[in-house]
């Protein structure tokens, strides 16, 4: 619980409802982002392509493409706008001279020209009738446009009005039908104008085609698309950009095609252009400072290669401060129309504009799905740092694989591919922490308890521990007990203290007493209970004249009163006459005593005996008598040594005893042998924590000095 | 370690099973579950079997609560400990409770 744990590993710990908890919400918010890309995707869809736009922008208009701008430099040296029409037919020749396949004019003339004769003579009423009858004589320069425009590859604009728009007027005379020929299926839903603003009918009838000039704006004040038709006054009309291809390949007609259900593609000529189901076109744009440009004036000077404009689509259109022609782009804050125009003009020609394949969308949502599912399954087992390499891959791949697409001229959305499977990563990687902090918390304040009683009961084992051990006789003092017997005694307390206890002390007629003992239970209770029975056996049984057994009846009935917490503790008391070796034993439920010879052997020595003290207050325990050889000692010992175990679980069984014993009589001291005996012990324990005490005791005669 | 307990009337007895282990996590529902049968039989008044069977280990504790049994119990309610396993009735002889406790080989050997 000290590291810091990532929250698969906390996963494991939730509960039940917790982990339901994550699931759901990781689950509803996949699915509440799916449908918010659903409805709100273009929101965050457009700006991504706009970025595309700039990223991954079209090539540059080619050189069959060609602008004449009526600029500044124009304005300044010819004149102010509107020009007389005069310039224009000039231009228009000079144009074609120069071999244009097409002139195109992104310019409407809804009114006749303003230097017209008879709107002279009207301004000036003074003149004399004959002067004014023969100005007005005079050809208008309309009527010189007009036939200009007849004799040359010229394509005249005409705009489509919507049925909010001022140009709307009440009583539209209706435009000539266009000349573009459709064949193909038209598609139900497309761009559709009421009317159009149409040129003067004088030169609305000479050229060779018109088209729509119409390139709206998205709500955004972008244009993104330009029609590639639209029905316009009731006729299926072309766009400016389509007729001018048409015309210049000398094609007569625009063909439709679909997809099965959907138009997919126009095509004139020899060219074949993606279509959006609208009929509209999606820009790709380029850089338009790179389109191929002329002034106009310097057409009008008549200094310029006799090829300059061969086989070019020539789109001439108004391009000075001023003029209304301006539009934005996602590409350019602010562009002049007829490069917008001229762009849709080379989409055309190289056959490439932005489309969305049919598969797009079921790639993108399974997509989606998969990775939902993955972001479900994996986030509650890999680790936090797997979850946020992953989700960066995916971002990567997602985004770079939408941009290649847009590159080749393709749409794909990388959001419904993303955005479910983040949200659900999201929110179950949120709740993940919420909810493993809460069973941090939980587990933290567990422990706090588990280390406050263990506190406690480390404090409590200390003075159980301090109790024990001041209650005993040291080593060496135990050997000067007497001086015709030899005791060594050893206890070890376990962990927990147990209630091991033993004593040994002197008779006035130099008989020896000792006694092993072992109090049920452990801690301080226990450890209180056997210096409790400690000081009432020595204190009975140091009384003269009193029998064994009358001191161990004695010392049962005082220990049974008031014995409340029923606490019972086994006994071996005995006496040893070292002038005669006799042994007076008196067992209350305690280990038999064993007997190693001085050859090794080992031998246990029956008693009879009765049940722990405390347990029956009445019990008559006997008394018997036995007999220690010289060179022979007696061994008392605990369930320490008879009960130790092995970290496999086995015990120390009655012949390991008996061996250790054995191994260790061949220690020259009896230190030395109580010492090889916990040795023996310890090292069956390999390690492992011992469950009670431990205690040994041996007695020995000593030789005769 | 679980330790399962089970009482059945037999032939004019009440016979106690317990099963599994009594040591220091077990013990206090050992020594319930005995001090309840002695009262069921004192009540009944019939003597109580211990089926030690199924038990495969019993620590000091054990012999505590049968104590705590035996005084609950008194004269009237003799406690028959009937087929203890090896090393249970090695733990019986050295603490010597086959003294105080009649230990038979079989439930049925002696009513």
């Amino acid at each position: 619980m000290t590291d810091s744990r990532s929250p698969s590993d906390a996963l494991s710990e939730l509960d039940a409802g917790a982990k339901l908890r994550v699931r759901i919400a990781g689950l509803g918010a996949a699915l509440a982002v799916a449908l918010m890309v659903l409805f709100g995707g273009h929101l965050v869809r457009q700006p991504l392509y706009d970025l595309f736009q700039t990223l991954a922008p079209a090539p540059d208009v080619s050189r069959k493409v060609h602008v004449v701008v009526i600029d500044a430099d124009s304005l300044r040296d010819v004149g102010g706008w509107p020009w007389t029409r005069f310039y224009l037919a000039r231009l228009v020749e000079q144009i074609s001279e120069r071999g244009a396949a097409v002139i195109g004019f992104d310019i409407l003339f809804p009114e006749p020209d303003r230097l017209a004769p008879s709107e002279f003579t009207s301004i000036y009423n003074e003149l004399p009738a004959p002067m004014a009858q023969q100005i007005q004589g005079l050809p208008s320069m309309d009527a010189v446009f007009a036939r200009v425009v007849g004799r040359n590859p010229v394509v005249l604009a005409r705009a489509g009005v919507t049925q909010e728009s001022f140009d709307l007027t009440d009583d539209p005379t209706p435009p000539l039908p266009p000349e573009a020929q459709f064949t193909g299926k038209v598609p139900t839903e497309m761009l559709a104008f009421p009317s159009v603003v149409a040129n003067i009918p004088l030169l609305d009838g000479a050229p060779l085609g018109h088209g729509l000039v119409n390139g709206d704006r998205d709500s955004d004040g972008l244009v993104r698309r330009v029609p590639l038709f639209a029905k316009a006054a009731g006729y299926l009309t072309p766009s400016f950009a389509v007729e001018l291809v048409r015309v210049a390949e000398g094609a007569d007609q625009v063909e439709l095609q679909s997809d099965g259900r959907r138009l997919a593609a126009v095509k004139v000529g020899g060219h074949r252009v993606p279509a959006g189901p609208d009929g509209q076109l999606l820009m790709r744009f380029g850089d338009w400072r790179k389109t191929q440009t002329t002034s106009a004036v310097d057409v009008l000077r008549q200094g310029q290669k006799p090829d300059q404009f061969k086989d070019q689509i020539v789109i001439i259109g108004l391009a000075s401060a001023g003029t209304s022609d301006v539009t934005s782009t996602p590409r350019a804050s602010s562009i002049y129309g007829v490069y917008v125009q001229a762009q849709a003009v080379d989409a055309i020609l190289r056959g490439a504009a932005l489309r969305r394949p049919v598969w797009a969308a079921p790639i993108e949502w399974g997509i989606g799905f998969s990775l939902v599912i993955i972001s479900f399954l994996g986030v509650q087992r890999a680790p936090m740092a797997l979850v946020l390499v992953g989700a960066a891959a995916e971002i990567v791949l997602a985004f770079g694989a939408s941009w290649v697409a847009f590159s080749h001229n393709l749409l794909l959305d990388p959001f419904p591919m993303l955005a479910p499977g983040a949200a659900n990563s999201a929110v179950m990687v949120a709740l993940l922490f919420v909810e493993g902090r809460r069973v941090q918390a939980r587990l933290r304040g567990a422990l706090e308890d588990e280390r406050l009683s263990a506190a406690r009961i480390s404090g409590e084992l200390a003075a159980a521990s301090e109790i024990q051990s001041g209650m005993l006789l040291p080593r060496a003092e135990l050997d000067r007990v007497s001086p015709a017997v030899e005791i060594d005694a050893l206890l070890q307390s376990a962990k927990t203290v147990g209630g091991d206890l033993y004593d040994a002390f002197l008779f006035d007629d130099g008989r020896v007493c000792f006694l092993v003992g072992d109090v049920t239970g452990k801690g301080v209770p226990a450890s209180l209970f056997m210096a409790l029975s400690k000081a009432l056996s020595r204190s009975l049984l140091v009384r003269p004249n009193t029998s064994l057994q009358a001191a161990v009846r004695e010392i049962n009935a005082e220990l049974s009163r008031d014995n409340r917490q029923a606490m019972a503790v086994s006994l071996l008391v005995g006496v040893l006459h070292p002038d005669t070796g006799q042994l007076d034993l008196c067992c209350a439920g305690h280990e038999n005593p064993l007997i190693v010879d001085a050859q090794g052997v080992v031998r246990e020595l029956k008693l009879d005996g009765g049940p722990p003290l405390c347990v029956d207050e009445t019990f008559p325990y006997p008394e018997e008598i036995h007999r220690l050889e010289p060179g022979e000692v007696l061994v008392a010992f605990t369930d320490g040594l008879s009960e130790a175990q092995a970290p496999d679980g086995a015990l120390f069984s009655r012949k390991q005893v008996f061996d250790a014993l054995s191994q260790a009589s061949k220690a020259p001291t009896l230190v030395g042998m109580m010492d090889s005996v916990v040795a023996q012990v310890r090292a069956f324990e390999a390690g492992g924590e011992p469950s009670d005490d431990l205690t040994v005791m041996a007695l020995r005669l000593r030789r005769p000095a | 370690m679980d330790l399962g307990w089970r009482v059945r009337e037999a032939g004019g007895r009440l016979v106690g099973e317990p099963t599994g282990r009594v040591d220091e996590t077990t013990w206090e529902a050992f020594s319930a579950h005995l001090t309840a049968a002695v009262h069921q039989a004192a009540a009944a008044g019939t003597p109580l079997i211990i089926d030690m069977s199924g038990l495969d280990y019993m620590s000091s504790r054990g012999l505590r609560a049968l104590t705590i049994a035996r005084r609950e119990a008194g004269e009237a309610t003799p406690i028959t400990l009937a087929a203890p396993n090896d090393r249970m009735r090695e733990i019986f002889a050295i603490s010597r409770y086959d003294k105080l406790f009649k230990i038979v080989d079989d439930v049925d050997s002696d009513a």
